[in-house]
């Protein structure tokens, strides 16, 4: 009896497990990190932005060049009028929102006032550009009028409006709420978009689930009637899930790895050049690369400065970091932006960047002739910035120099090097979130008070804690001020150029070069691969058929 | 017993105390806080000061304390503020909680089930094959990092036998009984292996001593069957000092096994604990760290309770 009972226990736990896997037939993403915030109004980390994109449709999407484009868009079509000083959008009709309102006008106009609100502090603002009104023409047509021209509206609206909202759905306001309160808003756990995917749970530290929307207003689209996101910290556990069929898609694959993956059956790859930019921060309001208070206006501590900032420039072989730590899959920048692109400058294209010889010269001109010059790298400890970091280290120590390499967290590098000048040079990425070389000036340059290497001119609002640093910044300013409002597109790259070559020769910062992005999935998931573009991001709506692990 | 227990108790406030303050020292004394990272790219000074007021980070540092202890008496330990934004603290542990326990409870069962049958085998063939095996198989059990135990296993099972289900991840009971038990069978045996293999050197040595006691011998000059004397003698006075090893490892093993956990996708206490220092999220950390000190404190008194169930000699409350 007691055998009898022990068999039919053991029976019975069979068929459920068996049960259970029968059933387990879903879409199963991996991704790296678990996202913070699911209100794409305030969201700034990358893993929330997989959930987005499949949750919410976007007022303008990019195509794989990176253009404007209404596929998957709400807005059907657009008309520019006024020298670019206003833009009519046709909205797309019979689309709903998951909680079966419909999208209307209304909807945009509450989308943008809600990020232009400063109480709200979004942090895209910035991209919605000079906006002076929204206007409701109808139901389903806007009028948004600048206060000057903004050709590039649909570029950095392809970021800043990428998820649209129903109207007052991000709740009321309070002190804790919105990008600078520690509750979010009422999406950031229970987002509303127009979506393909509708979402279901969020089970802390495991996985997201959306299911179908199933009045999606794209016939066909989804696929699938289930995606789980599941969050995979671990590389080998991510790839050893995707061998497995565990999951389908991975966010990325691991540059050591990806040829690997690459010859293996089952998996589909994809290698696409990516926005993800790896630079040199330099402190340039204290020395060896940049001047302290007290030499304010001192031509010789300047010129000193610069000669190491030049040093540096030049001393470090982009190439060789490009093949040891990102087996060649990265394009070397020969500025702040990409090196194939009209818009980086056509001078700075034919620079040579490792000059040893160069280096060497810069070197004896600061006064280092026998070597002796030491500085430090602080080097976030995730990913690959410690690599790096020993690389120029190794390059650099021909030359006498020594480098300090200095594994910190982000969220220290990020304290250490906005609240203090006690610092020499950091090594960090940065995702470019459009596609406007312009708007990339601004964000990596421009504001006086804050920027990454503490570049600042003397003016009025400067604040105590900081103080000019080395010449030029205000000259730059100057100069994107008029470029951000020039109508003629000519003249905008070239002072575009002219910002560029300001930077890369009095060596700001260096940037060395953008990453690809590398895909894997599963041969199961078709059309997948079409839906890629640089952004690196995960974009379900290209799927066209699932079938199974 | 009684009075035992309430001693105890007392005890253990003054212990987490001390521990409470220990912990928020040392968090907060690590460089770097959650504000810029909550920021992104958008580093305005003046949200980062409104963010750091929210969050009472611009107040001295025994005002933070006493402001969550204060709160952490009243069962609220505040409110996650970069790892689930707005969810409450306390909602979170309790959800990986479970999972850590889950974990747990399977790994003990595995090691106990490998460790008492191959310690009582290895201690009854002592020097003979069995025990030869036994004592390799736990020097390896011992020697391989559960990690990479770990890896092998989803590599073995995941990738060649199982797949996919042997490659981790994790499934809430309330979805699927089946699904969630295949998934956490892998991650049990990782860890119970490693414990197992302590256990049964422990199980061991333990039996063949109390085996060589005067009370064994005179059981079997009374003729007592040698089955009789193994299953109530032996084994029972052996377990003393396996269930202190299984006490300490209970108390390990619910405070989360961040590797093995992180090797699995498992949303366990050792995986939030990890994300919570990566994003500073203070509240997160102090709750997680206090919670693990209460279990262990809960968990040591049972241990010592079951002293006494074992071996009658042992009374508390008595002047012990």
């Amino acid at each position: 009896m007691k055998k009898m009972k022990c068999l039919l226990l053991v029976l019975g736990l069979g068929i459920v497990l068996i049960s259970s896997l029968a059933a387990a037939k879903e879409l199963r993403v991996g991704i790296a990190t678990e996202p913070w915030d699911l209100d794409p109004a305030i969201r700034t980390d990358t893993g929330s932005g997989y959930l987005i994109k499949n949750i919410y449709d976007p007022l303008i999407e990019l195509d794989q060049n990176n253009e404007p484009t209404t596929e998957f868009a709400l807005c059907k079509s657009w008309e520019w009028k006024n020298n670019a000083q206003t833009i009519v959008l046709s909205l797309r009709k019979g689309v709903r929102f998951h909680n079966g309102t419909d999208f209307t006008a209304a909807d945009v106009k509450y989308n943008i006032d809600w990020q232009l609100d400063p109480e709200n502090t979004a942090p895209n603002k910035g991209l919605l550009g000079p906006i002076k009104s929204v206007k409701i023409i109808d139901d389903y047509t806007l009028e948004v009028n600048f206060t000057a021209p903004y050709t590039g509206a649909l570029q950095t609206w392809s970021r800043a409006l990428d998820g649209i909202v129903p109207e007052g759905a991000h709740g009321k306001r309070s002190e804790e709420k919105g990008v600078a309160g520690f509750a979010g808003t009422d999406l950031s756990r229970s987002p509303i978009g127009t979506g393909p995917f509708k979402f279901v749970d969020w089970v802390s530290g495991a996985h997201i689930t959306l299911e179908k929307f199933n009045d999606y207003w794209v016939k066909g689209v989804p696929a699938m009637d289930k995606v789980v996101f599941e969050f995979i910290k671990d590389p080998a556990a991510m790839e050893a899930a995707l061998i497995s069929g565990s999951i389908h898609i991975v966010d990325k694959v691991p540059f050591r790895d990806f040829a690997t993956i690459k010859r293996m059956p089952n998996l589909v790859t994809k290698r696409i050049p990516g926005i993800q930019t790896q630079l040199i921060y330099i402190n340039l309001s204290a020395p060896p690369f940049g001047i302290s208070k007290d030499q304010i206006g001192d031509k010789k501590a300047i010129e000193k400065a610069y000669n190491l900032r030049k040093f540096l420039f030049h001393a470090i072989d982009r190439e060789k970091i490009a093949d040891k730590i990102f087996y060649a899959m990265a394009t070397i920048q020969y500025g702040p932006w990409y090196a194939d692109s009209d818009w980086t400058s056509p001078k700075l294209k034919k620079m040579t960047l490792h000059d040893p010889e160069l280096a060497k010269t810069y070197l004896a001109k600061a006064g280092y002739s026998k070597g002796g010059l030491s500085f430090r790298m602080m080097a976030t400890n995730a990913q690959w910035f410690v690599d790096v970091s020993t690389v120029i280290q190794e390059q650099l120590r021909p030359y006498g120099v020594t480098v300090e390499v200095i594994p910190i967290d982000k969220s220290a590098f990020f304290d250490t090097m906005y609240e203090t000048v006690d610092w020499d040079t950091g090594m960090e990425d940065w995702g470019l979130n459009n596609f406007l070389a312009i708007s990339w000036l601004y964000s990596g340059y421009y504001r006086n008070n804050h920027n990454h290497n503490h570049w600042h001119h003397a003016a009025p609002d400067l604040k105590k804690e900081y103080h000019e640093s080395v010449p030029g910044h205000a000259e730059f300013c100057a100069m994107y001020d008029k470029a951000n409002v020039e109508p003629d597109e000519q003249k905008r790259k070239e002072m575009a150029w002219k910002m560029e070559e300001m930077v890369t020769e009095d060596v700001i910062q260096i940037d060395m070069m953008f990453l690809d992005n590398l895909h894997a999935w599963r041969d199961t998931v078709k059309g997948y691969g079409d839906g890629l573009n640089s952004q690196g991001e995960i974009n379900l709506k290209f799927i066209t058929e699932f079938t199974g692990p | 017993m009684g009075t035992y227990i309430l001693k105890r108790l007392l005890l253990a406030v003054p212990t987490l105390v001390v521990a409470s303050m220990v912990i928020f020292l040392l968090i907060h004394i690590a460089p770097g806080g959650p504000v810029r990272v909550m920021l992104g790219p958008m580093q305005d000074e003046v949200l980062v000061a409104k963010l750091r007021h929210q969050l009472g980070l611009d107040l001295p540092l025994y005002q933070q304390y006493l402001r969550w202890a204060g709160k952490a008496l009243h069962g609220d330990l505040g409110i996650s503020v970069t790892i689930q934004r707005g969810a409450s603290v306390m909602s979170l542990i309790v959800q990986r909680f479970s999972v850590t326990l889950e974990v747990a409870f399977l790994s003990i069962v595995v090691a106990l089930l490998i460790a008492v049958s191959t310690g009582i085998l290895s201690a009854l063939r002592q020097n003979r094959l069995p025990d030869h095996i036994a004592r390799v198989i736990a020097l390896l059990g011992v020697s391989i990092p559960n990690f990479f135990l770990g890896i092998m296993l989803i590599l073995l099972f995941g990738v060649y036998f199982l797949k996919p289900w042997g490659a981790g991840g994790f499934v809430p009971l309330r979805e699927s009984i089946g699904g969630n038990l295949i998934r956490m069978l892998l991650p049990a045996i990782a860890l119970g292996t490693a414990y197992s293999a302590i256990v049964m050197r422990m199980m061991r040595s333990a039996m063949l001593d109390v085996m060589g006691q005067d009370y064994v011998r005179t059981a079997r000059a009374m003729g007592i069957g040698w089955a009789s004397i193994v299953r109530k003698d032996i084994i029972k006075n052996a377990l003393i000092p396996v269930v202190t090893v299984m006490g300490n490892a209970i108390g390990y093993l619910l405070g989360g096994s961040i590797v093995t956990e992180t090797v699995f996708r498992l949303p366990g206490v050792g995986n939030l604990i990890i994300t919570g220092v990566f994003r500073r999220d203070f509240p997160v950390i102090q709750g997680i760290v206090l919670t693990i000190v209460v279990v262990r404190i809960v968990v040591n008194l049972i241990v010592d309770l079951l002293y006494s169930y074992l071996d009658p000699r042992i009374r508390y409350g008595r002047g012990e």
